[in-house]
């Protein structure tokens, strides 16, 4: 704390480092940001203030690495924001808060993690394949879905013991599968099988079935919201616990506006429980308590126990969501 | 430091600038600064029963500001009195409750408990553009504002203050409805009512298809109001809309207000207030009261 209540983790200024294409319309981002670098894990986010009094809003943006100072983000052209976020060269200045939100539990990784990512949900999963090798114990499978191009793929075989890529168009599939055991995992080259498909249909793949430990698998998980519900009733079906990193629009992206909350289902109280101290309950947006506590209908409790993804997220278990259609 | 502090409505805030409504949740932004710096902190939008909010997108950039339709998502009256109400009455902060309600009888209901605890304000909400009932429905009619400010003025010795459409013909008539009716204060503006269409899906950007503009692209049309409500009306005008810097907060001062609520501002830097309370004392030093609240002191 400076004097006057001022805490010392507000925005910050970072300057960009590099500033590449990865793929058509998809960039990664280094920068120079020591504070946040030192403790960021994956599943968390930043937000990037961009240089422009007309586009006020942070572009959050998943943390794709973050070692010796500099944190990796890896974008998509999404908008003007995006768009003139590309437009940054190395040596500018941009504003950054963050990490911000829980990422994913390691910790209760067991002996096979199961890395299912789409599209821009791949780069926040590059970083936890690196964490759980550094980490090491576990056997690190990735499966990786694109609509086109894909990126962050020799990442991936760094790190984890195979990985199988898939897009829905455009680059031939032969391109994408790269699947190899053990050292061999950073020298091999992408093995061919001349298919195209989605996450899906590779996870229900007899390659991807034959790795599978289902017992002692987790899954982590991040992409699109319908890739994420396939994926949760996938894990579901077999008995897998997932972790799920959740993306929705965001305003401040730090638990103030309220504007990215998801449908949750409530905790049911343990036996004996104890009263939530005015502490823990300040400021949470946790509707179960209702009027004495109850409410009319499940539907109804189902519908009012919320939770921001933004700080409570993005990463939840799967189970805890109320998905779409449930 | 030079001394800033206001006396609003009989409390005393250490300096006229507070937190607005639907901005400020203790356990997040008090991460960032102690919420006893601002003057006041005002809490979200609190209804008699939990409201699970409107479905998202609820927010969309703009130029220079934000569309945002939350809905008055909250837990009800009385988890925010044993959570947010509680740990912030437990650290000293100076709270205005901002009030919520479908109906003028929930209102009632949200005012009557709230009267039995500690809280040091009561901000009516008859202005939030992003609920199908209650909210902005009556605060566009003289009347319903009227007769909620006087059955609310019936129930409670906490001093109200009615927070301001801008959607509607004349604000200086509700203002006045209001004051009539025994608010003691009244609050201005909340959003203006916009909208945003994605060309590619031709749908609207926000679930809820229009939402409420705030940021500095509405500070113009605030400082107008602002002025024109501080002429029209006795009691003490809180004015607020696009403020990012003390020299904005001083603009509301010039027009007429006896404070500042900082909202987007502080949605766009978690750290925008107490930003702001400094750069204030720059802009207020060396000024007298009636130099720095310019329209009671007469233009136009």
């Amino acid at each position: 704390m400076t004097v006057g209540g001022l805490k010392e983790n507000g925005i910050r200024r970072a300057e960009i480092i590099e500033h590449i294409p990865l793929a058509s319309q998809v960039f990664q981002l280094k920068l120079h940001a020591p504070d946040v670098a030192a403790v960021a894990v994956p599943g968390q986010f930043v937000n990037v203030y961009l240089n422009d009094a007309a586009m006020l809003l942070p572009r959050p943006i998943g943390v794709a690495d973050a070692t010796d100072a500099q944190v990796t983000l890896i974008y998509a052209v999404a908008g003007r924001g995006t768009e003139l976020l590309s437009r940054y060269a190395s040596g500018t200045c941009v504003r950054l808060l963050g990490p911000n939100g829980n990422g994913y539990n390691l910790g209760a990784i067991g002996a096979h993690a199961l890395l299912i990512g789409g599209g821009l949900g791949v780069p926040p999963l590059l970083f936890a394949a690196k964490r759980i090798r550094e980490r090491g114990g576990a056997r690190i499978t990735a499966v990786l879905g694109y609509k086109d191009e894909p990126y962050c793929l020799r990442g991936m075989k760094l790190f984890c013991d195979s990985v199988y890529g898939i897009s829905e168009r455009a680059a031939p599939v032969s391109e994408l599968s790269a699947r190899a055991s053990g050292t061999e995992a950073a020298g091999s080259e992408p093995k061919c099988d001349g298919k195209t498909g989605n996450v899906m249909d590779l996870l229900t793949s007899t390659e991807v079935g034959e790795e599978l430990d289902a017992g002692n698998a987790t899954v982590l998980s991040c992409g699109p919201a319908p890739m994420l519900r396939a994926v949760a009733r996938w894990a579901q079906m077999r008995g897998i616990r997932a972790q799920v990193s959740l993306e929705e629009r965001m305003g401040c992206g730090y638990g103030a506006c309220v504007c990215c909350t998801c449908a949750v289902k409530p905790r049911e109280e343990p036996a004996g429980g104890r009263e939530a101290s005015a502490d823990e309950t300040a400021g949470r947006t946790d509707l179960n308590g209702g009027i004495g506590g109850r409410f009319e209908s499940e539907g109804e409790r189902r519908g009012l126990v919320r939770r921001k993804v933004c700080t409570d997220g993005p990463v939840f278990q799967s189970d805890e969501i109320v998905w779409g259609d449930d | 430091m030079i001394d800033m502090r206001v006396d609003i409505c009989g409390v005393k805030w250490k300096n006229p600038v507070a937190a607005a409504a639907g901005t400020f949740v203790a356990a997040e932004s008090g991460k960032y600064y102690d919420p006893n710096l601002p003057g006041a902190v005002t809490t979200k939008g609190v209804s008699l029963a939990p409201w699970p909010g409107n479905p998202t997108p609820r927010v969309a950039e703009t130029y220079g500001g934000m569309l945002n339709a939350v809905g008055l998502e909250n837990p009800g009256v009385d988890a925010y009195i044993s959570g947010e109400l509680k740990y912030l009455k437990e650290r000293g902060v100076t709270v205005i409750a901002n009030v919520a309600g479908h109906s003028a009888d929930e209102y009632c209901a949200v005012v009557r408990k709230l009267s039995e605890t500690d809280v040091d304000m009561l901000e009516l909400n008859v202005s939030c553009p992003n609920v199908a009932a209650g909210g902005m429905a009556f605060g566009v009619d003289r009347n319903a504002v009227g007769e909620l400010t006087g059955r609310v003025r019936k129930l409670t010795d906490k001093p109200v203050i009615v927070k301001l459409s801008p959607n509607v013909t004349d604000i200086c008539d509700i203002a006045a409805a209001a004051e009539d009716a025994g608010a003691d204060a009244v609050s201005l503006i909340n959003t203006l009512v916009g909208m945003r269409i994605d060309i590619r899906s031709g749908k609207p950007v926000l679930a809820n298809v229009t939402g409420g503009l705030s940021g500095p692209a509405v500070k113009p049309v605030a400082v107008a109001m602002v002025y024109r409500v501080a002429k029209r009306v006795r009691i003490p005008v809180i004015g607020m809309g696009g403020i990012m810097t003390g020299a904005d907060a001083m603009e509301f001062l010039l027009a007429g207000a006896s404070a500042v609520e900082v909202g987007t501002a502080a949605l766009l830097d978690p750290n925008a207030l107490p930003r702001i309370i400094e750069e204030l004392d720059v802009c207020v030093a060396g000024r007298s009261a009636a130099q720095i609240h310019g329209s009671k002191t007469g233009w136009g």
